[in-house]
């Protein structure tokens, strides 16, 4: 056996820049210490990572005013903030077949108990998505469209500024799910006219798990999502109004913080563009050597140009937990099979049942990597 | 752009606490990592509402409701919204600092002492009470004498009286001496 190869990088991204580490134990060894409130130089050296890493994360996405950055534990506490926070009772929205179930359930439990109504807009096998079907979905009352940027079952990017337009010709919002999109793909809140959105800092940010965010465009009010201490104004009963503190009760993730700081650190120098270019020849080669094989079948779109480094597929006369089990086993292959908490996905793909196989790539996943893979997956003939 | 060394290195914050002025906001302090002095005839050339004490070597100006004073290696804010406010405005004065100091060289420094405020803005950092003890009809028309130089700062009854004002009296003694008025 080779060594491991990882190719699960739309779970969580491994390994990590060692600067990311290196800022994690240096942050737990040399400042140690929580938020600051005019108390000590180290707590407010601890407050400066935090700013520092909200600065980052505002480059990242183009976004002016890096208050509108506020960090939660990860892209599902994330999207339950922005959903919970935005929706009234008897709002609708317009959805997607590709959605997680961060999102899926997150609607559905709002269905339940706050009279919250979704339509799910549906793409065919490919990943396609007819826009007018976007268009058929609104009613009086749809407040919001809320869908990912990138599957992260097939990786098809979706037409994110057609689908805001459409929002917004009907005054709609759009909250946007970033998870498998940012760091790999240019994410630009402006160009992308996108009102809310959130991100996972563990997945291409770099950054380790335990650690998100959300952007919320200035203008937009959202409830709380928890309530608890901020440091400030603190003998009022509610939580206060100004961005990030509205939605940073209780102490922080400051080591991750730390982490994911250096890991925006890197992807911002390194230019989301340029990673985006090597990671799009990598898509190439592993799409062009998975489409040679012909006792595979292979879901989403087969064009590198719109998606992101994620493969669905199923290797004929075998089920998928068999095939990634084996793949582990025999070759130190680590990929997931299931239906990876995207049950829609799957039936838009026709593989609810049985599932799938699912290899991902990342920023340091190389053709050889893939040759080896496709090698292995030749051996289940 | 020439790549050249920075004027300042880092700007850390030291001090925050609730505002005594305004509701809900914060004062702080930060350390500069060298001393702005020879800066500042530049900044008060650049800074288009500075007020400049040069014998003191205090600059002192405003951005929206915030109250910035540099003086020596320190920076003091009052009226900052939060503390993602105190990170911004450290951040804007940094590139406030670096900038005029890269580009000195296409700025005329102005030594002038300067007062750049107005009456309004001073009786607005007053204890606000009209209580006449000062000799004053209102707080506001003492604030216009004040400015004028013709009343002393120490005048004000409430601010020089117990320990309610003792904050803000500080940071009006800090002004009025920025501003060259009669503290």
């Amino acid at each position: 056996m080779e060594k491991e190869i990882y190719l699960d990088w739309s779970a969580t991204s491994y390994k990590k820049p060692t600067q990311v580490l290196d800022a994690m134990i240096s942050f737990i060894e040399d400042v140690g210490v929580s938020s600051g409130r005019g108390a000590y130089k180290r707590a407010f050296a601890a407050d400066n990572i935090v700013y520092e890493c909200r600065k980052e994360v505002a480059r990242l996405f183009s976004v002016s005013d890096p208050a509108r950055i506020a960090f939660t534990s990860g892209a599902t506490e994330s999207i339950n903030l922005l959903l919970k926070g935005f929706l009234q009772p008897g709002d609708h929205v317009v959805t997607t077949s590709l959605e997680h179930n961060a999102v899926i359930r997150t609607l559905h439990r709002l269905k339940l108990t706050r009279d919250v109504d979704y339509t799910i807009v549906h793409c065919d096998s490919g990943g396609h998505f007819d826009l007018t079907d976007f268009k058929k979905s609104v009613r009086p009352n749809t407040k919001l469209f809320a869908l990912n940027h990138a599957s992260n079952v097939i990786g098809r990017i979706l037409p994110i500024r057609a689908i805001t337009k459409i929002a917004h010709e009907h005054n709609a919002k759009i909250m946007l799910d970033t998870a498998q999109s940012a760091g790999s793909l240019e994410v630009n809140v402006a160009e992308l006219d996108v009102d809310l959105l959130a991100f996972a800092g563990h997945k291409s940010l770099l950054g380790p798990q335990g650690v998100g965010g959300v952007y919320i465009r200035e203008g937009i009010t959202l409830a709380t999502f928890k309530e608890g201490g901020t440091g400030s104004d603190s003998k009022s009963r509610t939580m206060p109004e100004n961005l990030p503190e509205r939605f940073e009760a209780g102490t922080l993730n400051y080591p991750g913080i730390a982490g994911l700081k250096e890991g925006l650190k890197y992807i911002n120098s390194r230019g989301v563009t340029s990673i985006r270019k090597a990671e799009l020849e990598v898509i190439k080669y592993a799409l062009e050597r998975l489409k040679a094989l012909e006792h595979l079948t292979l879901y989403g779109s087969g064009n590198a140009d719109d998606t992101v480094g994620v493969f669905a597929l199923n290797v004929k006369g075998y089920e998928p937990s068999v095939v990634a089990h084996t793949l582990d086993i025999e070759h130190g292959i680590m990929v997931r099979s299931g239906l990876h908490c995207a049950p829609l996905a799957h039936e838009s793909i026709g593989t609810l049942d049985g599932g799938a196989l699912r290899a991902s790539i990342g920023y340091t996943t190389t053709k050889h990597e893939i040759d080896v893979f496709i090698d292995a997956l030749e051996k289940l003939r | 752009m020439t790549e050249q060394k920075l004027f300042l290195e880092r700007v850390s914050l030291i001090y925050m606490a609730p505002c005594v002025i305004a509701n809900n906001n914060v004062r702080f302090e930060a350390e500069f990592s060298s001393d702005v002095k020879e800066v500042m005839p530049y900044l008060n050339t650049v800074i288009k509402n500075a007020t400049y004490n040069p014998e003191r070597e205090i600059i002192f100006f405003t951005k929206g409701p915030r109250m910035i004073t540099l003086r020596d290696r320190k920076l003091a804010v009052q009226r900052a919204d939060d503390q993602t406010d105190a990170y911004k405005i450290i951040d804007f004065v940094k590139d406030l600092i670096n900038d005029t100091y890269a580009n000195r060289e296409s700025i005329t420094p102005s030594y002038e002492k300067k007062v750049r405020t107005s009456a309004l803005e001073i009786f607005s950092y007053l204890p606000r009470t009209n209580c006449k003890l000062c000799g004053e009809p209102t707080c506001l028309a003492f604030a216009v004498k004040l400015l004028a130089g013709e009343v002393a700062l120490s005048a004000c009854v409430p601010l020089y009286s117990g320990e309610k004002f003792s904050a803000r009296k500080k940071e009006m003694e800090e002004l009025v001496e920025t501003m060259g008025l009669n503290s």
